[in-house]
């Protein structure tokens, strides 16, 4: 569905390139959770970024390329690329309260989504939130981030997308809501939704992952589910 | 023991409009806890509990509406904000803000030395170090006042598992080295079980449990600590979870989505105190 074989994604910086990732290698096939986890500030989101042309091409450069159901996602018209974002593609931003228009109430992004009533009602009773007669009026900075982060799923769940990527969503929400977010994914994935989540809770990962990637010594690369780099949650269970 | 602080029905409460009269809204109410001397206490619980309020309330910033804190002498309290932006003047040079404490060299020095904090960091200014230097550079301010207890709201937020790890460590050195007890607050309970003596775990503005932490993890009595312990291995589902309904004026603060209630739930909730443990709960199975 999503092949990415990228060379490198490089940054411009006071005249010369600077080399972020190279060598990334990964296949999204449709009814799979990906896992993409590393240490803070080794190349996650700006990985997540470039494979869903989101990197701002005036800064950073990508070389390689990205293949979504045959369309390259590198060098695509941008009327292709939006339409790919508003019903394929949908990204989980990690500030999920700047990720909204702060002068556009909730009802605007739930009526872009074209979704029945019913379904929103569901999803939303589903994540423990008010009825949606109560969310529709309220504008982004009235809500918490953990409120504002469970709608930014919502959102792109509704769409039904083939694929989300998520960018760590369970750090702005608490312990229940990442159990819910793990049951949810879990049901839309058996219904061939793919979904890439980036997130350092590995006890999260384990359970809900399919397939692992590590960003680690500027590269992407595979690992096992029982690989040696899960020593933090043995140590302290 | 000896106790450093002890706080005694504490609550806090805030008013909703200007109508006089209006009872206010509780966003923590009644809590008992000690705190030791040369201790390290955690408080755990979910986002919006009223952790930080609890916090800000020992750190004597939010002053409280109910209750008592007593305090064994003068004790100097400190604390460490969560959130690490703010906690450093973005403009100010490290060393300028370090002056304005204490103008001990050595004794600067030597904790640079404990946090490692490396000697060209003295000269940048706060906007340019990042979140876990700011984090660490805060810290050395406040052992610069030689505080009898530490206050640390959520400072493993945005930590991935190695600094985490190293967090720990360095906490457990500064309870060592500097004889400053540690009250540690955060949303994640992993780390709070490494490094803790004493546990508190709180719910919708009570505490509804308190021990020893190895013992109270080991052996949950309150139907609460059970179900975070469960979340925490990613085993809760929705099902199991009834949406949030009005229970202010209920006793027990996690009343509807209890599986033990009972009828007299609704109007008192018994405090148990045993082997060390103190549980608010009227239906405590201790035998399993």
């Amino acid at each position: 569905m999503l092949k990415v074989e990228i060379d490198k994604i490089g940054i411009y910086r006071n005249n010369s390139v600077e080399t972020i990732l190279s060598n990334c290698l990964m296949e999204i096939m449709p009814g799979k959770v990906y896992i993409l986890t590393g240490t803070n500030g080794s190349g996650k989101s700006t990985f997540a970024f470039a494979i869903t042309g989101l990197l701002n091409k005036n800064t950073h450069f990508t070389e390689g390329s990205v293949l979504f159901n045959g369309i390259d996602m590198l060098n695509c018209p941008l009327e292709t690329m939006q339409k790919i974002r508003k019903t394929e593609i949908k990204y989980v931003f990690q500030d999920p309260v700047n990720a909204f228009n702060p002068l556009k109430k909730f009802d605007y992004y739930f009526t872009l989504t074209d979704a029945g009533l019913k379904e929103i009602e569901n999803l939303l009773d589903f994540f423990l939130l008010p009825p949606y007669n109560k969310i529709r009026g309220l504008y982004p900075y009235e809500v918490s981030v953990g409120m504002a982060q469970r709608i930014s799923i919502i959102l792109a769940l509704l769409v039904k997308p083939k694929l989300i990527v998520m960018d760590e969503p369970n750090s702005a929400l608490d312990l229940t809501s990442s159990n819910l977010l793990m049951q949810i994914v879990k049901e839309y994935k058996n219904s061939s939704a793919s979904f890439l989540i980036i997130t350092q809770d590995i006890l999260f990962a384990q359970k809900t992952g399919d397939e692992f990637f590590i960003v680690e010594n500027k590269t992407v690369s595979p690992f096992l589910k029982d690989e040696s780099l899960l020593v933090f949650p043995e140590k302290i269970s | 023991m000896n106790r450093l602080l002890v706080l005694s029905g504490i609550s806090y409460s805030v008013k909703e409009g200007l109508l006089p009269l209006k009872k206010g809204k509780d966003i923590i109410k009644n809590i008992n806890l000690e705190i030791a001397e040369n201790s390290i206490t955690g408080l755990a619980g979910e986002s919006g509990c009223g952790k930080t309020t609890l916090a800000r309330i020992i750190a004597g910033i939010t002053p409280q509406t109910g209750g008592s804190i007593t305090m064994a002498k003068s004790v100097n309290v400190q604390m460490l904000f969560q959130n690490s932006e703010e906690i450093l003047h973005p403009l100010r040079k490290v060393s300028a803000v370090l002056s304005d404490v204490s103008d001990d060299k050595n004794e600067i020095e030597s904790l640079c030395a404990l946090l490692k904090i490396k000697d060209e960091l003295l000269d940048r200014k706060g906007c340019t170090l990042s979140g876990g230097e700011r984090q660490r550079t805060a810290l050395l301010r406040i052992l610069l006042k030689k505080p009898g207890l530490i206050v640390l709201d959520e400072p493993f937020s945005a930590q991935d598992p190695d600094s985490q790890i190293q967090l720990i460590n360095l906490f457990k050195e500064i309870n060592e080295r500097c004889k400053t007890s540690l009250f540690i607050i955060s949303h994640n309970i992993k780390p709070i079980i490494e490094l803790t003596e004493t546990i508190h775990i709180m719910y919708k503005g009570s505490i509804v449990e308190s021990g020893e932490t190895k013992q109270t993890i080991a052996k949950p009595f309150h139907p609460y600590t059970e179900f975070l312990l469960k979340a925490e291995s990613y085993n809760v589902k929705r099902e199991e979870i009834k949406n949030e309904e009005d229970q202010s004026g209920l006793p027990c603060s996690f009343y509807s989505n209890c599986q033990r209630k009972l009828p007299v739930c609704k109007e008192t909730v018994k405090t148990e105190n045993f082997e060390k443990r103190r549980v608010y709960c009227n239906n405590i199975l201790k035998t399993n």
